[in-house]
């Protein structure tokens, strides 16, 4: 039996969630529309400067900057030799691969020893990061191959994986890829140069990921581009293109990033290794460690900055089932959330600059809170209706508002991709992202913010695992 | 109590369904909008490029013609003029045709090409784009005037080598390099924005590639309070070979810069300056670990096996990255050197066994 105080109750809570939600919608969509506004005005800076550049200055010059390519490698043997000649083909001079398995179960070691003729070499890594055991070091007899290190050790996951390549490596800047990640040739060339344009120092470069599924890949090259046939991918070329074309691009304009991803990224090694490396206590190691870095510079009062650039360099296989698609979201989830929480002592603190007045408040709330607030006003308004107090005209005009800025921003992203560098030519491609768009907000996000809740349950329950993430593979697209 | 919830709910929610209404009408129309504009933008690119191409072939065809026939007609030149020149974007496309061609073509057919280019009024043109109010219009001026090889303006554009624009700074800089033969790098007199990196890239690039007849000696700026000029001109000295600034270099070792002072030691490395030696032997234990991985890098390089007694010296510090250092150093000193280190390995009761091992086998 509800009582009247019990009614007021429910009545006034309804209002002032109404109220909440509505500001909150219409505080995350300004966002979007800032952030938007300030890439596009990047994007055409970066296009400006960048008709003056000639890549080759770069590849030509004895001076140009010395580069380790690290790529953690776990159960890789379906396509890691393809994948390494890949990297060994790099347009680059002063560069070396260094490939870290991660104690495979598979046989990805024995592979790769046997088709690049390796060795074990008598190497003592230089320990500046705490990491599990190195058990052995190969390089190749061939000279073909010298660019390449291929480092076996035991199981510790990505982060640990990484801090061994950090170890090993020679060279100032450190590129971190995953391994079955496909890299255009001019990547590195791409990625250095950010860190020899800058008065400020630049600690780390970050650049835009693709989504290879439906690509044909021919010998670890990506040959021919294409909209991904299934639903999920193609949803997450549109995330991607939002994601890094509109966020990543603008707030590297006002140097407030937070996160370069570990698809690829470069970082001064100098300055990692200051601040740590990558910590193995969390899933999202690529964003902790930026954040950490960061932190500490500011911390030391050193001028920092953190570049990105909007060419796309390298193309990733997006999970394509629900199942993994939700491993992957929980995973994001926790590491945001662990980062965040980590690092909450710089959150509104006004020591760290815009780090600590907009990047990080801005995290909390539109991308670790965004789901669950999504997801308690949804377990509200059931509420709402079982009770029968739902007013059903302010939910559909709530539900065509957010519905149509969602397609909005979506369409939005979709011009970015257009005027920038264009990969998908044929216009079905862009038909065929704009229905996307358009069927995404009722089939995909209910699930991608499922898994979000999931992954903050998760994260107070302590759960830290990574989630097997299996992959179809490149293979069988080769011609 | 029903009657609570509803008299209150009602209310608010009817001003926020139209707040939303409009809203959603709003974005509704944006997205069709943006939705035209994508589909309009892409016809309108592949018109102009079927435009564009039509139009260089025509353009090619008249360069073509102009450069390797002995008379061209001056109604032809007039028509030509008529209808490319004009139009400003037609004019554009003349003049990126023209700067590209003339980039591979040398002797005559470039004179005959620069001529064209002054005859067409394209080098007017050129200029005026220096007194644009954007950076980027005055750095395509810049860059089509030196690439045409037009020395007229040098001056206007040596007015740009400190703009705040570092991609303009930089394109100015090239181009005097370019177009001032006798003294290509006699801005660095005048420069007060730091040289980054990636123009002291560009700016060697192009001393290659234009093979400059004159080249300064660089230990002129060695003196310059600007450290990355002096940096600059540490590579220039190391890539031309200039032995005779060792000992302005050998003064750089005590400059208050930590990053002039490694560069210094680079270039004294690929000098292979042998008085060095003992210098940096003896600053070796007031330097930071990384001038001392320099240090232990260029011993080697240019003091044969003289420094044997030192590597191993510096062999005991407890300091893993120098001990490693040290040891490659004493592999790369001769046979003596290796052998020493080869006695390491072979000691299993010694505490750099395995380090020792390390420099020994990784062949960097």
């Amino acid at each position: 039996m509800i009582t009247e105080t019990m009614g007021q109750y429910i009545s006034y809570t309804a209002v002032f969630f109404n109220h909440l939600v509505l500001v909150y919608a219409l505080g995350i969509s300004a966002s979007y529309v800032v952030l938007a506004i300030m890439s596009a005005r990047a994007m055409k800076q970066y296009k400006e400067r960048n008709s003056f550049v000639d890549y080759r200055t770069i590849l030509a010059s004895q001076f140009s900057p010395s580069v380790s390519l690290i790529a953690p490698a776990y159960n890789e043997s379906m396509t890691i030799v393809d994948n390494v000649r890949s990297l060994l083909a790099l347009h680059y001079n002063n560069y070396e691969v260094i490939i870290v398995n991660d104690g495979s179960k598979d046989n990805t070691l024995a592979l790769l020893i046997d088709a690049y003729k390796l060795e074990k070499i008598d190497l003592l890594p230089d320990n500046q990061i705490k990491t599990k055991q190195v058990r052995g070091i190969y390089k190749a007899k061939n000279p073909a191959y010298h660019k390449l290190v291929v480092v076996d050790k035991e199981n510790g996951g990505k982060a640990d994986a990484l801090n061994v390549g950090i170890n090993v490596s020679l060279n100032k800047l450190i590129a971190c890829i995953d391994v079955d990640c496909v890299l255009e040739s001019d990547s590195l060339l791409k990625l250095v140069k950010p860190f020899m344009e800058e008065k400020t120092p630049v600690i780390a470069t970050g650049g835009v990921i693709r989504i290879a599924n439906s690509c044909v890949v021919e010998d670890g090259r990506l040959v021919k581009v294409d909209v991904p046939d299934k639903f999920i991918p193609r949803v997450q070329v549109l995330e991607y293109f939002r994601a890094f074309l509109m966020g990543r691009m603008a707030w590297a304009h006002v140097n407030g990033l937070l996160l370069i991803s570990g698809a690829f990224g470069m970082f001064d090694k100098a300055t990692v290794i200051k601040a740590g490396g990558y910590n193995h206590n969390t899933v999202g190691e690529d964003m902790e460690l930026l954040v950490r870095m960061r932190r500490m510079l500011y911390e030391e009062k050193k001028p920092c900055k953190v570049a990105f650039i909007p060419d796309p360099l390298c193309w990733t296989e997006a999970p394509q089932t629900w199942d993994i698609l939700k491993k992957q979201r929980n995973r994001w989830t926790r590491g945001t959330a662990e980062t965040l929480l980590l690092h909450r002592k710089m959150i509104l603190n006004k020591r760290y600059g815009i780090l600590g007045l907009v990047s990080l408040p801005m995290w909390v709330l539109f991308e670790w809170l965004a789901p669950l607030i999504e997801f308690l006003g949804l377990v509200f308004f059931c509420v709402l209706a079982i009770l029968g107090y739902a007013n059903w005209l302010y939910f559909f005009s709530f539900l065509g508002l957010v519905y149509s800025f969602a397609i909005m921003v979506s369409v939005f992203a979709i011009l970015f991709e257009e005027r920038s560098y264009q990969q998908y030519k044929r216009p079905g491609h862009m038909l065929k992202l704009v229905l996307t768009a358009l069927l995404e907000p009722f089939l995909y996000h209910p699930i991608t913010v499922w898994a979000a809740v999931k992954g903050n349950y998760d994260l107070i329950t302590g759960k830290k695992s990574w989630g097997e993430m299996t992959r179809a593979g490149f293979a069988q697209k080769k011609s | 109590m029903q009657e609570t919830i509803l008299n209150i709910l009602p209310t608010v929610n009817n001003q926020l369904v139209w707040f939303n209404l409009y809203l959603t009408v709003g974005f509704i129309g944006v997205t069709l909008g943006l939705f035209a504009f994508i589909l309009l933008s892409r016809l309108r690119d592949g018109f102009r490029f079927a435009h564009r191409r039509r139009i260089e072939k025509d353009i090619q065809s008249f360069l073509t013609s102009y450069i390797f026939e002995d008379h061209t007609d001056e109604e032809d030149l007039t028509a030509f003029s008529r209808q490319y020149i004009q139009n400003r974007a037609h004019r554009q496309i003349v003049l990126e045709n023209i700067v590209s061609l003339h980039k591979n073509l040398i002797g005559e057919s470039a004179d005959k090409l620069r001529h064209l280019y002054q005859l067409l009024g394209l080098q007017q043109y050129c200029k005026q784009k220096l007194y644009s109010g954007s950076w980027h219009k005055i750095a395509k001026g810049i860059s089509e005037l030196a690439n045409m090889g037009i020395h007229k303006y040098s001056e206007l554009i040596r007015t740009f080598i400190n703009h705040p624009h570092p991609t303009l700074r930089s394109e100015a800089q090239v181009a005097l390099l370019k177009l001032k033969s006798d003294a290509p790098f006699s801005f660095l007199d005048d420069l007060k924005e730091p040289l980054l990196d990636w123009q002291q890239l560009q700016l060697a690039r192009a001393a290659h590639k234009s093979q400059l007849l004159s080249i300064p000696n660089f230990e002129r700026w060695l003196g310059s309070e600007e450290e990355s000029i002096v940096i600059f001109c540490l590579r220039m000295i190391s890539s031309y070979g200039q032995h005779n600034a060792a000992n302005a270099i050998l003064a750089l070792l005590q400059h208050p810069s930590v990053k002039v002072r490694e560069e210094a030691i680079i270039t004294l490395r690929q000098l292979e300056t042998f008085d060095a030696v003992p210098i940096l032997t003896s600053m070796f234990a007031k330097e930071s670990t990384n001038i001392q991985l320099e240090i232990l890098k260029a011993l080697p390089a240019i003091g044969d096996h003289q420094s044997i007694p030192f590597f191993e010296q510096v062999m005991s510090i407890e300091n893993r990255r120098l001990q490693l250092a040290a040891a490659r150093a004493l592999c790369q000193s001769g046979q003596e050197g290796k052998n020493k280190v080869l006695a390491i390995k072979n000691d299993p009761e010694h505490a750099l066994q395995q380090l020792a091992a390390t420099a020994l086998s990784y062949q960097v």
